[in-house]
């Protein structure tokens, strides 16, 4: 079997995580698989206990740092996959995440929607668990639209209202994005030399607290960014600045039409090759990045906390 | 504690500046020795170089700068002086006679009315000679009294660092105010690159972005044909963008050399190790020293 199964539990209690993913586990483990399990604390707790000392041979991560954002988990996962490369693998994925803004919840279906894509030829068994009780409506709806295979009653069956991944990515760039606050603070880039923009959005950070390895994490996205819109976009190019909650948001606008891949950058560049190296950097750095082009030009938005 | 010391390239050297060289190999010794011929022949500066063994010492000006010693040599400005001849009695190293010959030289080249005075001297040898050590110190108090009130003078007293043990490079670097090195192959206030030799490399100062990436790929070019492991000293760069991180990815790849990211700050630590699982695995964090 060579290709990716991914499948969802949609559960309402901890017997339905036993009744299902226990067998699920073990079959992988008798199977001599690499087996990863990713969960909340409480239900990590509650598997290692049942697989007893089988638990040896799998590897447990906690949803809270793997989850992350949805390019960081990518990254992880390919991390996991790189390093198992010679088996098949098997993964319990919850991702643990219970609400979002609406932003948030559309990224996050994307990204499930993605590991259709990006990992498609990889031999593996993926089972995400999603607990209905306390799982935001919308996070739950995404995943029903994302995951080619449905678990009930312990049994996989075929789920009709799944989409393409290119529908799901195309859903979620196809909302605009609300306009700047008007207390965003602007600067036009008309130089290429971006020291003066950086300076500009360090003092404007530091001035909402931002922390200073993040200060950092904005000024590489920006900067990349920017460099991007000389070099393949059109004038006037310019970079705005706000703070929505506790994100500090950098906007940089050009009047080039971009016309990215639709899954632009959310899948590690190959290390053998340094193409599409700087948007991924830039989604990495982030913890959302919101692209949309049209005939008006090309913005792209950058959501970084500020701790 | 090298606070007490001035770092200066060769380029930024001053009239009155008695500087230090431990080089570390040929290639770094003909990089700054020649930098300090070439800009004192260009000028209107007269030059001496104090020899052990004659010509040999010399860095290649013609292959360099495409300058002719020749035709300074026999004008005059150019000047090598045998250490026998300067500074050494019956073999033996004297501080005597290398501050006569200093001052001669000094008062000779204002009355030839040239623009300023260059002297170089490699401590090498003499180091190795009968009373040394001592000698070699004492000379060294001597030259600083020479040149450092004197406002068309400077110097630049170099020895091999491959051959003196750490006590004695400390006690020669401690006889000198300024310590002196290459000259960048670029700087333009914002960013700069200063070639390194031990560990081989290039030294980054400063900011780093898609403005200066033609002028960070021919330096890196250049580090990278002269082969071996490269080091790349980030301690005082601010900034880097992932452009450049990449390219020296590229450099790292494409003529499978070693590279080595030095003292980053850890913000510039941190970026490279979010973006290094996959991409990057050709590049390292190091603290300096070449494996």
């Amino acid at each position: 079997m060579t290709r990716l199964i991914h499948q969802v539990l949609m559960y309402d209690n901890e017997k339905d995580i036993l009744d299902t993913v226990v067998p699920f586990l073990q079959e992988g483990l008798g199977a001599g698989e690499a087996v990863l399990t990713v969960g909340t604390a409480p239900n990590l707790s509650c598997l290692r206990q049942a697989l007893g000392t089988d638990s040896d041979a799998v590897e447990f991560a906690d949803s809270a740092s793997w989850y992350v954002q949805p390019t960081r988990t990518i990254a992880n996962y390919s991390s996991f996959i790189a390093e198992n490369a010679t088996a098949r693998i098997r993964v319990v994925a919850e991702p643990g995440w219970e609400t979002g803004t609406p932003a948030q919840i559309s990224e996050w279906t994307r990204y499930e929607s993605i590991i259709n894509e990006a990992f498609a030829d990889i031999s593996a068994s993926v089972l995400c668990l999603y607990d209905r009780r306390t799982t935001h409506p919308g996070l739950l709806d995404g995943a029903l639209r994302t995951h080619p295979e449905i678990v009930e009653g312990a049994c996989p069956r075929c789920n009709d209202a799944y989409l393409d991944p290119a529908a799901v990515c195309a859903s979620v760039d196809r909302d605009p994005l609300p306009p700047p606050p008007p207390g965003a603070v602007r600067l036009p880039i008309d130089d290429d030399d971006l020291s003066a923009l950086r300076s500009f959005l360090a003092g404007h950070a530091r001035h909402h607290g931002m922390s200073r390895p993040r200060v950092n994490d904005l000024l590489v996205a920006t900067t990349e960014v920017a460099t991007n819109a000389i070099r393949h976009g059109r004038s006037p190019i310019g970079c705005q600045m706000w703070r929505e909650d506790d994100d500090l948001i950098v906007q940089v606008t050009d009047a080039g039409h971009w016309q990215p891949d639709p899954v632009p950058g959310f899948v590690p560049p190959d290390p053998g090759s340094l193409s599409g190296f700087g948007l991924w950097g830039v989604r990495m750095l982030c913890a959302l990045v919101q692209l949309r082009t049209g005939p008006a030009g090309t913005t792209v938005r950058l959501h970084v906390p500020c701790r | 504690m090298e606070s007490w010391f001035t770092r200066r390239s060769v380029g930024e050297l001053l009239p009155g500046d008695h500087a230090w060289l431990s080089y570390h190999g040929r290639e770094e010794h003909d990089h700054v020795i020649g930098a300090f011929l070439r800009d004192g022949l260009a000028g209107a500066d007269k030059v001496i170089y104090i020899a052990d063994d004659g010509r040999a010492e010399l860095p290649d000006l013609r292959s360099r700068y495409r300058l002719e010693p020749e035709t300074y040599l026999r004008s005059g400005q150019l000047a090598i002086l045998p250490q026998e001849e300067t500074c050494l009695t019956r073999g033996v190293f004297d501080p005597a006679r290398m501050t006569t010959t200093l001052r001669e030289v000094l008062d000779r080249a204002e009355t030839e009315r040239f623009r300023g005075v260059r002297v170089t001297v490699d401590m090498t040898s003499a180091f190795r000679r009968g009373s040394g050590r001592d000698g070699v110190l004492e000379c060294e108090a001597r030259v600083e009294a020479a040149i450092s009130p004197s406002t068309m003078a400077m110097a630049i007293c170099q020895v091999d660092a491959r051959s003196c043990t750490t006590e004695e490079l400390i006690a020669l670097k401690e006889r000198h105010e300024v310590l002196v090195g290459a000259d960048p192959y670029f700087d333009d206030g914002v960013l700069s690159i200063t070639p390194t030799f031990h560990p081989r490399g290039l030294r980054l100062s400063g900011e780093l972005d898609g403005a200066r990436h033609a002028v960070f790929a021919e330096s890196l070019r250049k580090v990278v044909d002269r082969g071996g492991e490269v080091h790349l000293d980030l301690a005082g760069l601010r900034f880097i963008d992932l452009g450049a991180l990449s390219m020296m990815a590229g450099a790292a790849m494409h003529l499978d050399a070693r590279v080595v990211l030095d003292n980053p700050s850890n913000e510039l630590a941190d970026v490279v190790e979010l973006v290094s699982s996959r991409l990057l695995p050709w590049l390292e964090i190091g603290d300096g020293e070449a494996r």
